[in-house]
């Protein structure tokens, strides 16, 4: 299991190397100007990928290192990463705000077992401070979106 | 050198620029005590906020964050045995057993001493060598500018923590996602896999945001770190006073810590984190009592402490003269330079003296700033380890993403800095240092061009080009003899193993 999982980075990095020499072969590595666009890409990818092929092939003998006594909290890994993934589709869609509430809340009570009142307490609190913060003292543009609109007619962005 | 640093004052003390050079040594300090939150995050996340800023007093922002962190992990090494940053794992050796034994007040003292003195060696250190640097760096053509990033880059790999193969993987992927985006030269579109938002490249705060910042929230709802006992700090300011024994017994370890960790500071992959662990080993070695180190020698927490700070120091000469970053710390704060349109190298002097001499008075400044918090605010930033995980989290978070939205205005990179985050996470869970991956990236585009300038010059003959250049040749053969003996002691490794 574990050779397997060691076995994980250098796998998906060669995958990756595939995908992107698909897209690189067509780049010139000399034209008649000189050195071409795709002498750095190319030398860059063949190296990742025989370094990748090696640690594929001997993955690296050192243990994995837990050099901190931590507790495991899986539930509250896959909750992060949902919201994460959410923010990440969500906000060209429907702005910073309202993915920002959703997650915040979402996270403080499904991965940290907050209450709901205090889970969205503190989301609205947070989300809050940084509209007023980058909004309205920084005048950092925020994505639009529903509440971005109806904070933007109020004059707080 | 006397005009400059004067220039530097004067820029410094205005009030904005003094307001920022305390704001950062503060959070440095608060980040140096939180177990977890790193400068390299914490920059990263400050970046995009960085571009509202004028240009100087973000790096004044940015770097006192960077040397305020090494003054911050010394509280919780000494009073919890808990590092708060890397390079202050040495100091829970013998510091955190002189708290034990009833000297956490003069632990704090002598590594707040050591601190400021070794921090002092070092800006002056900057103030002296970096002009020098500059000046012969001025006479490099393209060939020797090539060869500079490869041993730069292949020095990191060498000193990285993950092994040298691994960094040689980290440092090419670095590599390749700096060449996404437009040709510089023909205009040509690489690797951009047809989407319109690729065409510009990858913005330095959308990897550093991702890799450092989204992927250490992962690694914190993951990992919960013990908590840990808190030896409670003297509340009398005397009582951070060492005795007569103890203070002179740290009189030579902050000296030579001071020189030592300057001079490693100096080199690409050294900084503060090689810089104590050499000085420890060397005071272990230069000591008639080695058996007290580990259990509350004065020698061992003074000797890492002074080196740890004059290392941090150190790191902004290659940075500023040759720009070349030393660490993800000094790459972040490069890509900060970048972004404001200052190129740090050899006419950063010339062309942007202000910013210069500004950061280093700053540095100055901040040092005794530094030392004025830290003393007094001791129980203060204790404190800080008593936020919950849940709040910090969730506005690192909510902090990551609009900061990234800021820098282009584009959804698309919010989504890629999540994606960033969990391939940095997945690198981190399998022990691959990011440090190569994020110095590569940044390098890159100069490495490329002067690189692409030497083919051109030369007509292909890259030996020749190198051949005709002793200083371009000796660096190309520093650092192939290092790669390869790198990776010849992992081979020597993975036999033994078999």
């Amino acid at each position: 299991m574990i050779a397997l999982r060691k076995r994980l980075v250098p796998l998906a990095t060669l995958l990756a190397v595939a995908g992107a020499w698909a897209v690189a072969g067509s780049l010139d590595l000399w034209t008649i100007d000189g050195p071409g666009p795709g002498l750095l890409p190319k030398i860059a990818l063949m190296v990742t990928a025989i370094v990748a092929l090696i640690l594929l092939i001997r993955p690296d003998p050192v243990p994995e290192s837990e050099t901190e006594e931590v507790e495991r909290y899986p539930r509250s890994f896959v909750v992060y990463s949902l919201a994460c993934a959410f923010i990440a589709v969500s906000v060209p869609w429907l702005g910073f705000v309202l993915p920002g509430l959703v997650c915040v809340c979402a996270i403080l009570r499904f991965a940290e077992d907050r209450s709901w009142f205090v889970s969205l307490g503190y989301a609205v609190a947070l989300l809050a401070v940084i509209v007023l913060l980058f909004g309205t003292l920084l005048n950092v543009q925020f994505p639009d979106g529903p509440l971005e609109d109806v904070l933007q007619s109020n004059g707080l962005l | 050198m006397l005009d400059g640093l004067l220039q530097g004052f004067a820029v410094l003390l205005t009030f904005e620029n003094l307001a920022f050079c305390l704001l950062g040594a503060f959070l440095g300090t608060i980040v140096g005590v939180l177990p977890g939150l790193g400068p390299t995050a914490t920059i990263a996340l400050l970046l995009p906020i960085s571009l509202k800023m004028d240009v100087t007093g973000a790096i004044i922002l940015l770097s006192g964050i960077y040397y305020g962190v090494a003054y911050g992990g010394t509280i919780t090494s000494v009073l919890m045995r808990i590092p708060g940053e890397a390079s202050s794992v040495v100091t829970c050796l013998d510091g955190y057993e002189m708290a034990r034994k009833g000297r956490a007040g003069a632990a704090l003292g002598i590594a707040a001493i050591g601190s400021f003195v070794a921090g002092t060696f070092g800006i002056l250190g900057i103030t002296l060598i970096a002009p020098l640097l500059a000046e012969v760096v001025l006479s490099f053509g393209p060939a020797e500018y090539a060869a500079m990033m490869f041993a730069g880059l292949c020095l990191i790999m060498f000193f990285a923590q993950s092994g040298v193969l691994k960094a040689l993987l980290m440092a090419a992927i670095g590599l390749t996602l700096g060449t996404i985006g437009l040709d510089p030269i023909s205009s040509t579109p690489r690797l951009t896999f047809g989407l319109t938002d690729l065409i510009d490249g990858i913005d330095i705060a959308t990897l550093a945001i991702g890799l450092f910042g989204i992927s250490e929230l992962l690694m914190l709802a993951r990992n919960r770190p013990d908590s840990g006992a808190v030896l409670t700090p003297p509340n009398r300011l005397f009582a951070f006073l060492p005795n007569r024994e103890e203070s002179r017994r740290s009189v030579m370890p902050i000296a030579r810590g001071s020189v030592l960790g300057f001079l490693v500071g100096l080199l690409p992959g050294g900084g503060a984190v090689l810089a104590s662990f050499l000085s420890y080993a060397i005071e272990r070695k230069l000591s008639k009592h080695p058996e007290e180190f580990g259990r509350g020698a004065v020698e061992g927490l003074a000797g890492p402490e002074a080196a740890n700070n004059s290392g941090t120091a150190g790191a902004f000469v290659p940075m500023l003269t040759l720009g070349i970053p030393s660490n993800a710390v000094t790459a972040l704060l490069l890509g900060a330079f970048l972004i404001h349109g200052v190129v740090p190298g050899p006419l950063i002097m010339e062309q942007h003296p202000e910013v210069f001499w500004g950061v280093i008075a700053s540095m100055y400044v901040g040092n005794v700033i530094l030392v004025l918090l830290n003393v007094p605010l001791i129980g203060l930033f204790v404190r800080a380890l008593d936020v919950p995980r849940a709040y910090l989290a969730t506005m690192i978070l909510m902090v990551c993403v609009i900061g990234v939205y800021s820098s282009n205005l584009a959804p698309f990179d919010i989504a890629l800095t999540i994606a960033f985050g969990f391939v940095g996470y997945a690198f981190r869970r399998a022990n691959y240092d990011l440090a190569p991956l994020i110095l590569a990236f940044v390098l890159g585009p100069t490495f490329e061009r002067s690189l692409r300038q030497l083919l051109l010059i030369e007509d292909g003959d890259l030996i020749g080009g190198l051949w005709n250049s002793p200083i371009a040749l000796t660096l190309v053969t520093l650092g192939v003899v290092l790669l390869v003996s790198g990776l010849a002691g992992l081979g020597r490794s993975y036999s033994h193993e078999d």
